[in-house]
């Protein structure tokens, strides 16, 4: 057999391998301007969070306008424990994954199973996510709408804290390649076969043997652990969380727009689409001084422009998407 | 302990906004039924009716009833608008494209708003704001009961237009065999136009009727979207009806939230949310495949 | 027993009963087709069978083992295939992939899913554009890609819903090779189909649906001469390719 499975496949490997090697090695020069390793970090922890949504909503197709459910949730059990129980967050951060995960489960059984599909799940989605923030602001133990302070304890690796910001930059780049990893290993799975299949047309997958609930369940449970992992890498990063920010659906925003913009459904469009969202969204809060919502005013205008004019995003641009070949009958 | 007063005054001013909910959700399903688009952007257009209504109230002292003469008409044109620029656009995209569409035009206006108007509440307190009317010893709010009423009388209205008029034909056939209309020589494209209209000039409306008693702020949006979706799944997809039904269904458990502190007001509602995926994911008056 | 045994089974849909209390057995190795005018029931009996629809009455029985209660997935791990009269490859894959992911039913890991996938469209004459987009491929492509991925799930039976429409005269005569090929190889086929020449020269046995109801079932030459057979078709454009 002398065919490529998928001759995107190399490009792609080689592509990210480049990505992260330029990043990592960017590192130190980016520490030297706090703002610009600041932007940085943000680029790579929202291109994460953008690879984590992707897995249920690029690949599977599933679009999840509810991610910040998973996020928050992640963020807030790390916090709880460690701020009430003194476990360290990089327990809670395996904590939060799991959890994140369960209720993925959970939103997924009562999605999935009633066979809620495009536009009515992505609003269940987005309504759980609503359900967890009236619950969190309505509860006194995890500090209602103030939200939770972490504690500044200086210099504690161990504790997952530190004075500089580098570190954060190379925590949240391994994620990110760690993910991306899971990314490229799925698009060899019987998994990422079955859900790429779904997105493209369920029926005629679950006739070819797809077990569709499963599948959704699956890809489901891995986006609702990376996200939630998200999460905690956040409130350590900021010390700081509560309800609206971190259950709102600016977030679930947030994350998804990344891998609209860059390309759902690819291992490098998330990253890509992570650049020019944070660098557009602080251009424009700069030049935009004093108009709140200038930033996202203008995401909503390039998320209709991309839809209309280049919907597999940037990545479709490159030479990715399915374009139907002009010769073809 | 709560007496039986409290609770069914909380259950009749719940069941009056249900009214509402009623009616934007009918609009919801009217886009959605003729075209099969979920317009993401539909709570936000409510939204910007409330504030029309605001302008026009705070600036020229029009009350938002008569005001509806004018919110209307520039809603339905906005509407039409947004459909010939956007939607039309995406009507044979895969599903997920056209959520993605509607939800950049929701941001772009809701966050227009928010730069326009900030985002603190505001109210207005009309002529009847005080009035209030006793009905079988449970005191109904003037501007509720209005409400509730002018729903009502936009959905039968509605229903007029569906069933009677050579439009709401017009729309059904579309809806129900794209092709076959095209071929029965009925103007697709403007039926889709007047049909988003339509519906957004309904939902405008809706935020009209609402804002002599609920403060509106860039975000109430949302809030009434998720509520017309939740009425719309536990009605039953699709279902006009089961939108009617629904909507009073999630107004009288709101109203008994309001029994509780805080905002935990729209718990009960979304516990019956999810309990409904659970249960009877078809909804009441939906059917399942 | 044969192979596929269809029982009274009855399905409506609000006022309209589309299948009437329908039965027809398949036996194993046979070539049977499903003819009927536009309308008849054809394609909800297929999505009977296939369990996309669950029947109102009756029994479905494969192999001796009743399947009316199974979802799609699992009737099609007992060896039933299928495929759909708008055909529609997943977009986001490869030809080559397309096919793989009916590979996946019978292995695990993508090496082997392609080894099968590969051989399959050596077989239908799609190995050439292997590594191309599925939505690259031609219509008469997409239906050799739609019979292709059906079977690469390993079917004992495979059912084709209209696999000739819109193929050229010397397209219909490749595809009714690739069937014969098939049946020789130990596929039962039930196919649903218009082209009049295609189903009088390959089933072994023909099904006539008419308003839902089974109207006739005998070899083609037989039914086409039943009265109620013509009568059903007259006035109906049907394809004598």
């Amino acid at each position: 057999m002398k065919v490529e499975v998928d001759p995107r496949r190399r490009p792609t490997i080689i592509g990210l391998l480049v990505i992260l090697a330029i990043l990592a090695a960017a590192g130190p020069f980016l520490a030297s301007n706090r703002y610009a390793i600041q932007v940085a970090t943000l680029i790579l922890l929202f291109a994460y969070l953008a690879s984590g949504w992707n897995i249920l909503s690029g690949y599977g197709g599933q679009f999840s306008f509810g991610h910040a459910a998973f996020f928050g949730l992640g963020a807030y059990t790390s916090t709880i424990l460690f701020v009430k129980f003194g476990v360290s967050p990089w327990v809670g951060m395996l904590a939060a994954g799991l959890v994140s995960a369960l209720l993925g489960l959970f939103i997924g059984l009562a999605c999935f199973r009633s066979g809620l599909r495009g536009a009515y799940f992505a609003l269940a989605t987005l309504a759980f996510a609503e359900i967890l923030r009236v619950i969190f602001v309505n509860w006194d133990w995890v500090g209602r709408s103030q939200g939770l302070l972490i504690q500044l304890v200086g210099d504690e690796p161990l504790l997952f804290q530190f004075t500089a910001r580098l570190p954060y930059y190379y925590i949240a780049l391994a994620l990110l390649a760690l993910v991306s990893g899971v990314a490229l290993l799925l698009e060899r799975l019987k998994l990422g076969y079955e859900l790429r299949a779904i997105k493209s047309n369920e029926v005629a997958a679950a006739v070819l043997g797809v077990d569709v609930f499963r599948a959704k369940m699956w890809a489901m449970g891995l986006s609702a652990f990376f996200t939630g992992i998200g999460g905690t890498f956040y409130a350590q990063y900021l010390y700081y969380i509560e309800p609206f920010q971190v259950f709102g659906v600016g977030m679930s925003v947030d994350i998804l727009l990344p891998a609209i913009i860059g390309g759902a459904g690819t291992v490098i469009g998330p990253i890509i689409g992570a650049a020019i969202l944070v660098l557009l969204g602080e251009g424009t809060r700069t030049f935009f001084r004093g108009f709140a919502g200038a930033d996202l005013m203008v995401f909503g205008v390039i998320l209709v422009l991309v839809i209309l004019f280049m919907p597999y995003g940037v990545m479709g641009l490159l030479g990715s998407a399915p374009k139907a070949k002009k010769e073809s009958a | 302990m709560v007496d039986w007063q409290t609770v069914a005054q909380s259950v009749a001013g719940g069941l009056l906004l249900g009214g509402v909910y009623a009616l934007v959700a009918l609009g919801l399903n009217l886009i959605f039924g003729v075209m099969k688009v979920i317009n993401f952007a539909h709570g936000t257009f409510m939204m910007l009716g409330m504030y029309a209504s605001y302008w026009l109230f705070t600036l020229y002292g029009i009350d938002p009833y008569p005001g509806i003469l004018l919110v209307a008409p520039l809603f339905l044109l906005l509407g039409v608008l947004v459909e010939r620029v956007v939607v039309s656009r995406i009507l044979d995209a895969p599903e997920h494209d056209q959520l993605l569409v509607t939800l950049g035009v929701s941001l772009f206006l809701q966050n227009l708003a928010l730069a326009l108007f900030k985002a603190d509440p505001r109210s207005i307190r009309p002529l009847y704001a005080d009035w209030s009317f006793s009905v079988g010893g449970v005191v109904l709010s003037a501007p509720r009961l209005g409400a509730f009423l002018a729903a009502l009388a936009l959905a039968g209205l509605f229903f007029w237009l569906l069933r009677s008029t050579d439009l709401g034909k017009a729309m059904r056939a579309a809806a129900e065999e794209r092709e076959g209309a095209i071929l029965v020589g009925i103007d697709v494209r403007l039926i889709y136009a007047l049909a988003f209209g339509i519906g957004t000039a309904l939902v405008a409306v809706a935020g009209s009727i609402v804002l002599p008693f609920f403060t509106v702020s860039p975000s109430v949006g949302e809030t009434f979207l998720l509520m017309a979706f939740i009425t719309v799944v536990l009605g039953g997809l699709g279902s006009f009806p089961g939108a009617l039904i629904g909507g009073l269904l999630i107004g009288l458990v709101e109203g008994l939230g309001a029994l509780l502190p805080g905002s935990l007001r729209q718990l009960p509602v979304f516990i019956l949310f999810v309990l409904s995926l659970l249960v009877r994911p078809q909804g009441l008056l939906g059917s399942r495949q | 027993m044969a192979f596929l045994v269809v029982e009274g089974v009855r399905k409506r849909f609000g006022g309209l009963v589309a299948v009437d209390d329908v039965s027809f057995e398949v036996a194993a190795g046979e070539i049977v087709g499903l003819i009927g005018p536009n309308g008849a029931g054809k394609t909800t009996l297929f999505n009977l069978i296939s369990g996309l629809y669950r029947p109102d009455g009756g029994r479905i029985l494969l192999d001796g083992r009743r399947i009316d209660g199974l979802p799609p997935y699992e009737r099609c791990r007992l060896g039933l295939g299928r495929t759909f009269q708008i055909v529609q490859p997943f977009a986001d894959l490869t030809t080559l992939q397309n096919v793989m992911l009916g590979a996946f039913n019978q292995v695990r890991s993508e090496a082997q899913a392609a080894r099968i996938g590969w051989d399959i469209l050596v077989r239908v004459g799609l190995a050439d554009k292997a590594d191309w987009p599925a939505a690259w491929l031609t219509l008469g492509d997409r239906k050799r890609l739609e019979v292709a991925r059906a079977l690469a799930t390993g079917p004992r039976l495979l059912m084709l819903d209209e696999v000739m429409a819109g193929l050229t005269p010397r397209e219909v005569d490749d595809t009714l090779v690739l069937l014969r090929e098939l049946r020789d190889s130990g596929i039962t086929l039930l196919v649903i189909e218009h082209v009049m020449r295609a189903v009088m020269s390959l089933c072994d046995r023909v099904v006539v649906l008419h308003h839902g109801q089974k109207i006739a079932d005998g070899t083609p030459v037989e039914v086409a001469s039943f009265p109620q057979v013509i009568e059903a078709y007259l006035g109906e454009e049907t394809e004598i390719a």
